[in-house]
């Protein structure tokens, strides 16, 4: 086999190509062959970057032996992982492990393979920092608004002052809150919302805005889609005058496993038996 | 923990299931497989993550992640490619080094990285008991490295560091760093391929019993 030694394989290459009986192709495979065979080991500890990084693993992906090698250098790595000093992780940490993977399948991908941290870590882009002030404005308004139209309504203004809580924290803290845009699948609609979550406290709060005002007698009832939908049966709501509503809930999942909420338009005293949305936003970027 | 019990209802023998049964459990949805399989390794997971992080919130994250990957992705494992624990080493460092660059690049790292090179030279720490022995020889062979090599080792599995970050951080030499770590890489590979605890890793009962560890679930 070439690759036993390619030392004496580079040594051929060296000779004039007349007297050369190997293909180019040949010789720079050869080649890729002695600079990923020294480069394997800082390979497998994920210490290569760059042009060198991308050589070894394109070998890598076409030489068995490499291959094998390399498996063998990460176990070499990854037996530094034995040598660290214990700690015991806390005991809640069980339970909420339990609680996350009784709500997803398993097998199944974590958003078409994306890490939460690497979901969690996705740019802010600009347009969302400009719906964060303007929705800061809408709220900050609309909590003037509520303050003078439910002062019999215990709560209301001390959620909506959570919900600022949320916007600042978001704004100081981008990582330990999480939002996204919903926005409604049908074209014609103008509903659109903001989703938060606060990772600490795993505390869901929806703002809904364009909703169709409801008759007297029907409330709307929200659904999450995962891989299936799920009617929230303890949230049903109407919306204000001019569309919006404010929702909190606490939510035991990530809100990246959310990939779209819905609403049906149901009568107030009994569940209606639907099997389909009425209007359905999508998390955008899902 | 495989059961069996007599016609009478006691129980007459136990085994503990391989890492790889638990994962086929796994796949198949059985979600106490998965517990059991935390049970079995989630403080090396939590030890590892600690260990890169420097912070027990964010090892708590890594290690919430890491087993509902390994709850996502149980299927793709690949017995015949490497072992479970590698397997779970790797996607625990990868996790955490991912954390730890995003902080370093955003001036959030702690105190880390300063003690490094102390962290797995400490005699006096608990060993997880069914890695009692590989954990012995890990640490024995590092023992038996040169200290120049040992950094550069640590501070590529533990900090994150790449060999030019390295270079730069001890100030030596690009082509010091690269022969260090290949000699170290390849000293390791060596000791350890010799000692008793590397055949004895993770999916062995014997190494279990040897360890004197206790029932799982």
């Amino acid at each position: 086999m070439p690759r036993d030694n390619p030392q004496a394989k580079a040594s051929t290459y060296d000779m004039n190509e007349a007297d050369n009986p190997m293909s180019h192709a040949e010789a720079v495979m050869d080649q890729d062959h002695a600079f990923a065979s020294e480069h394997l080991p800082a390979y497998a500890l994920d210490a290569l970057e760059g042009e060198e990084k991308a050589r070894v693993a394109r070998h890598v992906n076409v030489c068995s032996l490499c291959q094998k090698e390399y498996d063998v250098y990460q176990d070499v790595a990854s037996s530094l992982a034995f040598a660290v000093p214990v700690y015991d992780p806390p005991s809640y940490l069980r339970t909420a492990i339990r609680t996350q993977i009784a709500t997803s399948p398993a097998g199944a991908s974590l958003e078409r393979g994306e890490s939460p941290r690497r979901r969690r870590a996705r740019p802010v882009a600009m347009w969302l920092n400009g719906i964060v002030l303007i929705a800061l404005v809408v709220v900050a308004s609309w909590n003037v608004r509520l303050q003078q139209e439910v002062q019999n309504m215990h709560g209301n203004v001390e959620r909506t002052f959570e919900v600022l809580n949320l916007f600042m924290h978001y704004q100081a803290e981008p990582d330990k809150v999480h939002m996204r845009k919903v926005v409604a699948r049908r074209s014609d609609s103008n509903t659109w919302g903001l989703v938060m979550q606060e990772e600490d406290s795993g505390r869901l709060i929806i703002y809904m805005d364009g909703l169709p005002v409801l008759p007297a007698g029907r409330v709307y009832q929200l659904w999450l889609r995962q891989e299936t939908w799920s009617r929230l049966n303890d949230v049903a709501f109407r919306c204000d005058g001019k569309g919006r509503a404010l929702l909190e809930m606490p939510l035991p999942v990530s809100l990246y496993v959310i990939s779209a909420v819905g609403l049906t338009a149901e009568p107030e005293s009994a569940p209606a038996n639907v099997e389909c949305c009425t209007i359905v936003m999508e998390l955008e970027g899902h | 923990m495989v059961v069996h019990r007599s016609g009478k209802g006691g129980i007459v023998a136990q085994e503990r299931e391989s890492d790889e049964q638990l994962l086929k459990r796994i796949a198949a949805g059985d979600q106490d497989a998965l517990l059991a399989l935390y049970d079995r390794y989630g403080r090396l997971v939590y030890s590892l993550a600690y260990q890169v992080l420097r912070d027990h919130q964010l090892a708590e994250e890594v290690t919430q992640d890491v087993f509902t990957r390994v709850w996502a992705a149980a299927h793709t494992f690949d017995p015949e490619r490497s072992k479970f624990t590698t397997w779970l080493n790797t996607i625990t460092r990868n996790r955490a080094i991912d954390i730890l660059r995003q902080r370093r690049v955003r001036g959030l790292t702690g105190a880390g990285e300063a003690e490094l090179n102390t962290a797995i030279t400490r005699a006096d720490e608990r060993f997880l008991p069914e890695h009692h022995l590989r954990a012995l020889a890990v640490r024995e062979a590092l023992a038996e490295l040169p200290e120049a090599q040992r950094d550069v080792l640590e501070l590529a599995y533990f900090g994150g560091l790449t060999q030019r970050e390295i270079a730069e951080k001890l100030g030596i030499p690009l082509g010091t760093v690269k022969t260090r770590m290949r000699l170290g890489m390849m000293k390791l590979r060596d000791m350890l391929t010799s000692k008793p605890g590397k055949e004895r890793d993770d999916g062995s009962d014997a190494a279990r019993q040897s360890a004197g560890e206790g029932e799982h679930v």
